[in-house]
């Protein structure tokens, strides 16, 4: 198979030369990690520490001992309820995200050791109104919980006497996971995405482009055998997918141990990881790359044109967009430890990846996604060397 | 040395009907000898030379190119062959040394050998001013002049030119027309194909007038007139191909 290396070589400094694959190979994917895993970072710490709600409440005087953890926190502003306001109305307007209502005979209902209700009103198509409700549920409760302590110790009764059990959580020692268990739901998805994506910007030029040109007949008229033009252009596309995820991969470590502040809900794990999970993680991907590369290029070989050549690439984007996606929420359902897992490409390569990211990798689902893969990337292979010897697949323009 | 015998060639047109581009061609070509092959567009006269450079492979006949048979020993074949078109282009992104030392690897070519061969097609086809320069850079005519000189890098005893100068200017043309005078001074075998009336009485030594994939008559330019009683080769041209219709 004499001269497939001068075709890669001679595609890598195309490739090298050409803008598009620059930027979509190894700058778009850096950049892409570092926005998203930025983005991300920025929104879920807002959340959790920066975003401010409103309250209002229509009994100052009540509800400010209750308060009192809200006021602290600086994270709430408290109003009085303007006298006749519709509460579904400011809610529906966001001029409040949560309404705390107190019967009008709170004070002495209280007083009399009475169980007066409080209404607290969110609005359910929100999510700032849940997240709101929540943490004035939260003081409330802790308000309720040292009221009730109060009153049975007035009586003089243990208030541990009424509690069925004790409760303590602790964390499992289940190893240290990369990033957090956040950047291992999405973490194998944008990986993943990479590995696809990366070489769609050179696939369209690599067999219809040439076609198009005319470049094509040249290099068949040349001795060089149709295997070894085949192999030399999908090497050098699975080459250019491979820059590309591991230009993703950079991308999240940078800002793993960047330790921006911006990120630290992100990263609340460490960004360290075993060798046996970054073995999990090369052995997984790489299959998947060559699968990848050598589907492409059947596509870009079948295709009359370049832009039938995108055609093929929408359709075929949706065969691996939804099992990558289905790995993002696959944490929380109980398929991430169901047998079947290993047998949908794509989605075993995101279960692998994740697995490795929580240092749980299982060798089982490992070595068969190892196998399908590469089992799916022979049978690729061999259908782009098949359509390189016919001739009415070259000639199709 | 070609020697083709009851070649053909046939695809599947629309609606699955056999559409027969070339039927039953046969002729030989000797080195030192540059045959036309002259017919319209569609005569079948690049479905004919796709199958000597093996490129297509034939649905029935024979054909030896240099000696090798284009179904048995393709890459033999293609070893000993250069070949020229209209619509084989060059790639953007490389230099004009680039693309020449390119094929000149597919051809095996190497080392000191790779580097003595280029400068010498470069000197020959007089490239070196843009030698460096992006193909994607060239006029038209620096591009034929590239195209020429990776087609004959490897030194092939046998040249297919298929209207090599259909879009280029006269200047331009005049090169090219020069250049396979040279090579069949050097004792290439030649195969030109054209729908040029002019650049065929200029250039070919022998002439096959080929039309529906088949061929009407061989011969040299006098032979053609004789057969025919007419003087023009056009007028040649088209009492033949009236005579396959």
């Amino acid at each position: 198979m004499k001269g497939w290396w001068s075709i890669y070589r001679k595609e890598l400094l195309e490739f090298a030369r050409d803008k598009r694959v620059l930027f979509s190979a190894i700058v778009g994917p850096l950049l892409v990690e570092v926005l998203i895993i930025g983005i991300f970072g920025y929104v879920f710490r807002a959340v959790e520490t920066e975003q401010r709600y409103v309250l209002f409440v229509n009994d100052m005087a009540a509800a400010a001992p209750m308060l009192e953890p809200l006021r602290v926190s600086k994270r709430f502003t408290v109003a009085e309820l303007p006298r006749d306001a519709d509460i579904d109305a400011v809610l529906k307007a966001q001029v409040t995200d949560v309404v705390l209502v107190f019967p009008p005979d709170f004070a002495a209902r209280s007083k009399a050791g009475e169980r007066p209700e409080v209404e607290l009103y969110s609005d359910p198509n929100e999510q700032t109104s849940q997240i709101a409700a929540g943490v004035v549920a939260d003081a409330l409760d802790t308000f309720r919980a040292t009221e009730r302590g109060r009153r049975l110790q007035a009586r003089n009764l243990d208030p541990e006497a009424f509690e069925a059990f004790s409760l303590v959580q602790r964390a499992a020692k289940t190893g240290e996971a990369f990033g957090g268990s956040m950047l291992s739901s999405f973490l194998p998805y944008l990986i993943i995405i990479w590995a696809f994506y990366g070489g769609f910007s050179i696939v369209s030029d690599l067999v219809a482009g040439e076609k198009e040109r005319g470049t094509l007949e040249t290099l068949l008229v040349s001795p060089v055998s149709r295997e070894a033009i085949a192999f030399g252009k999908f090497l050098a596309l699975a080459t250019v997918s491979l820059v590309a995820t591991i230009s993703a991969l950079l991308g999240v470590v940078a800002m793993g141990v960047s330790k921006l502040e911006i990120t630290e809900t992100m990263f609340d794990g460490s960004v360290h990881m075993s060798l046996g999970s970054v073995v999990a993680v090369v052995l997984s991907l790489l299959p998947l790359i060559v699968f990848f590369a050598a589907s492409l290029l059947a596509l870009s070989t079948i295709a009359r044109n370049q832009r039938e050549v995108q055609g093929y690439l929408s359709l075929a984007s949706f065969l691996v967009l939804i099992p990558a996606m289905m790995s993002q929420f696959i944490g929380y359902t109980d398929a991430a430890t169901s047998k079947w897992i290993a047998f949908v490409p794509v989605l075993n390569t995101a279960t692998v990846l994740r697995q490795a990211l929580l240092e749980k990798v299982d060798y089982r689902t490992l070595a068969i996604t190892v196998g399908l893969s590469a089992l799916l990337a022979s049978l690729a292979l061999l259908l782009v060397v098949h359509l390189f010897r016919k001739e009415s697949v070259l000639f199709r323009t | 040395m070609i020697t083709v015998e009851n070649l053909a060639k046939s695809f599947y047109g629309p609606k699955r009907t056999v559409v027969k581009a070339v039927d039953g061609v046969s002729f030989e070509c000797r080195p030192g000898e540059i045959f036309g092959l002259l017919g319209a567009n569609g005569a079948g006269k690049t479905t004919l030379l796709r199958m000597l450079s093996t490129i297509i492979s034939p649905t029935s006949g024979r054909a030896t190119v240099d000696g090798y048979d284009i179904v048995e020993q393709p890459a033999e074949v293609r070893q000993n062959i250069g070949f020229l078109s209209t619509t084989t282009a060059l790639y953007q992104r490389l230099t004009a040394k680039e693309t020449i030392q390119y094929f000149g690897r597919l051809h095996g070519l190497s080392g000191r050998n790779l580097r003595d061969r280029t400068a010498e097609v470069i000197e020959l086809l007089g490239i070196a001013e843009y030698a460096n320069r992006l193909c994607d850079k060239l006029s038209t005519g620096q591009k034929q002049r590239v195209g020429l000189a990776r087609t004959i890098l490897h030194d092939p005893p046998v040249l297919f030119f298929d209207e090599p100068t259909a879009g280029l200017d006269v200047l331009a043309s005049q090169t090219v027309m020069e250049f396979i005078e040279e090579r069949r001074e050097v004792g290439k075998t030649v195969v030109f194909s054209t729908h040029i009336m002019s650049e065929a009485e200029r250039l070919c030594d022998r002439i096959a007038v080929i039309h529906a994939g088949r061929l009407a008559a061989i011969g040299t330019l006098d032979e053609l007139r004789s057969l025919t009683g007419k003087d023009r080769l056009e007028a040649v041209f088209l009492q033949l191909v009236q005579e396959v219709v």
